[in-house]
């Protein structure tokens, strides 16, 4: 059943790349992905931030988000949007209005998102934006809401500081 | 009119294939779809839909397979009333077994729309005393979101074409509906409402209202509540004695600080009274889709909430004495390993029902806890339910026949779960 249903994004996926120059589309994010992008950076210091088409909050978090991006290119910057797949659209659009589509981006994929969300952390209640910070050891910390300029360069001196 | 004689129809076709399999002689299909148009005939020939048990709580009897955030709501008669969103459609039911098995869905939108729900931006439904049936969802339509009502005067055999709530729905969203009767038969509805949105926006969002007149049309083109609404957390609302609507939801106070208030609707026109309530020091700016609720008896305000605040974090609940002058000391609840989340209050006399939903990571409880001394003093919590998959928020609602959880969720579908 969840195969028929993802088969025509899949196809989406596989096709896609044939008619256009398009940027990846954000990648499904599933029971296990966490796991996923913890040791595929393995020993990397890196930043997830999980935000929502429908949370304002996020949205003006944004331009910010791009602009780190743009002067911090050496940060190792993961974005997972907590929508459905079907708005995959909407969420790409965002994504490279902001020109945030370049970098590691992932969609939940499963309708039951506290299952996606308990794996991320039990104790996150699901507020968004919710923002981790991880040093090489992967010790990370939580972060819910807009962060300032400053408490970002702060949390990127405490990731990013070298042994 | 919008009569929907399909789905009944639909139903035993798909319970034929279903039990049949794959072992049925070329006897025993003619016998069963000679069975099939007796059962159309009878279908067609009915004029209450409800003789035909369309389906029990699963939602296996609906065109889409029925959707997780679903309202209910008790008639004068004791029947349950649901409205059940699917991704375009909009269907109301009921059930005459207290939510063991349910009518045919009645569709209310016949264009389908991209219909937009979730926990805290519910669809909405209630019944007067007259029978006549008001409900709410959300639509995409020139805007991403616009909320919809539509109004049944044949004790839901049919419903009016659904129309905009927002006098300006064209030109901005409205959102987070909330319909809600007073014991006099008043229906409110209240809901978001971007009209006055600037940019950049200062301080969250406006909550309008208006209220149906007994033939089913708006009063008035809406009215402004507030315009500091936290915008992702629903608006929970009670009646006070004099029967005028209380409201009580998030908003962003000075400072960036995500706290609750209470807005009191007065008569006359006088300009609603607007308190704070809760003083929790949630400094942030986030979306925590977490509304809180209220309920209101013998004078004493109930409320229930959700808060990350400096101060205090998790489900706390509180009284007033003096129509939300001021609170008690917050009680804690619920177990803090478990994310608990989502309470909902009733309050009768002196005895008051506070529900919730815990998460172990794999396996959602309902929780429930009681007072019957005004909530002044609390009897341990009973788990009292739980579920595998998705769930819907629990509601608590009561008829002559008692107090109830109305919960629904993914793998055990709709429960409605008697209190004592």
């Amino acid at each position: 059943m969840r195969l028929k249903k993802l088969f025509p994004y899949l196809l989406f996926l596989l096709l896609a790349p044939l008619y256009s120059p398009v940027q990846a589309e954000p990648s499904a994010f599933t029971s296990g992905s966490y796991q996923q992008i913890l040791s595929s950076n393995a020993n990397q210091p890196f930043m997830l931030v999980i935000w929502s088409i429908n949370c304002s909050s996020c949205l003006k978090d944004m331009e910010l988000l791009s602009n780190i991006h743009k002067s911090r290119p050496e940060l190792n910057m993961i974005m997972l949007a907590a929508d459905e797949l079907s708005v995959t659209d909407q969420v790409q659009q965002i994504l490279e209005k902001n020109q945030l589509s370049d970098i590691e981006n992932w969609i939940y994929a499963d309708e039951n998102t506290q299952k996606l969300q308990f794996e991320i952390d039990p104790k996150w209640y699901g507020e968004l934006p919710r923002t981790y910070f991880f040093d090489n050891t992967h010790q990370r910390t939580g972060v819910s809401g807009v962060l300032s300029k400053q408490e970002y360069d702060e949390m990127f001196t405490k990731i990013l500081k070298p042994e | 009119m919008i009569d929907s004689p399909d789905f009944p129809l639909t139903t035993q076709v798909v319970r034929f294939h279903n039990r049949t399999s794959l072992k049925i002689s070329v006897g025993q299909l003619l016998g069963r779809l000679l069975l099939i148009s007796a059962l159309t005939l009878i279908a067609c020939s009915h004029d209450n839909q409800g003789y035909l048990k369309a389906g029990t709580s699963d939602y296996s009897h609906y065109p889409a397979g029925g959707g997780l955030f679903v309202t209910a709501a008790f008639g004068p008669d004791g029947r349950l009333w649901r409205v059940v969103p699917e991704k375009q459609h909009v269907y109301v039911d009921y059930s005459t077994d207290l939510g063991k098995t349910f009518s045919a869905p009645v569709l209310i939108n016949t264009k389908a729309q991209h219909i937009k729900v979730s926990g805290e931006s519910r669809p909405g439904i209630v019944v007067d005393s007259s029978g006549r049936i008001t409900v709410i969802y959300a639509a995409k339509d020139a805007q991403p979101v616009t909320v919809y009502f539509s109004v049944s005067a044949d004790n839901g055999r049919s419903f009016s074409t659904p129309s905009p709530l927002s006098d300006k729905a064209a030109e901005a969203n409205s959102f987070q509906g909330r319909l809600a009767l007073s014991p006099s038969g008043q229906a409110y509805v209240f809901w978001h409402d971007e009209r006055d949105q600037t940019d950049p926006r200062p301080h969250g969002n406006a909550i309008y209202y208006t209220t149906l007149d007994d033939r089913g049309l708006l009063n008035f083109s809406a009215r402004k509540l507030s315009d500091s609404a936290c915008d992702c957390c629903r608006v929970a609302v009670a009646f006070d004695t004099d029967v005028q609507p209380v409201l009580f939801t998030r908003f962003i106070y000075p400072g960036g600080i995500r706290d609750h208030g209470l807005i009191k609707i007065q008569t006359d026109d006088n300009e609603p009274l607007a308190s704070r309530a809760t003083f929790d020091d949630w400094k942030i700016e986030a979306c925590p889709d977490h509304g809180p609720a209220i309920a209101i008896s013998d004078n004493n305000y109930h409320i229930a909430w959700f808060t990350q605040g400096n101060k205090r974090q998790g489900l706390f609940y509180a009284y007033s004495s003096d129509r939300g002058q001021h609170f008690s000391q917050p009680l804690p609840f619920g177990n803090p390993d478990k994310l608990p989340s989502h309470p909902n209050l009733m309050a009768k006399g002196k005895h008051i029902m506070l529900t919730w939903i815990e998460f172990d990571g794999s396996n959602t409880q309902l929780l429930l806890m009681q007072s019957n001394d005004g909530g002044r003093t609390w009897l341990p919590a009973k788990t009292i339910a739980a579920s595998t998959d998705e769930v819907d928020f629990p509601f608590l609602l009561s008829n002559n026949n008692g107090v109830f959880i109305s919960w629904n969720s993914k793998n055990e579908g709709y429960r409605l779960l008697p209190v004592n």
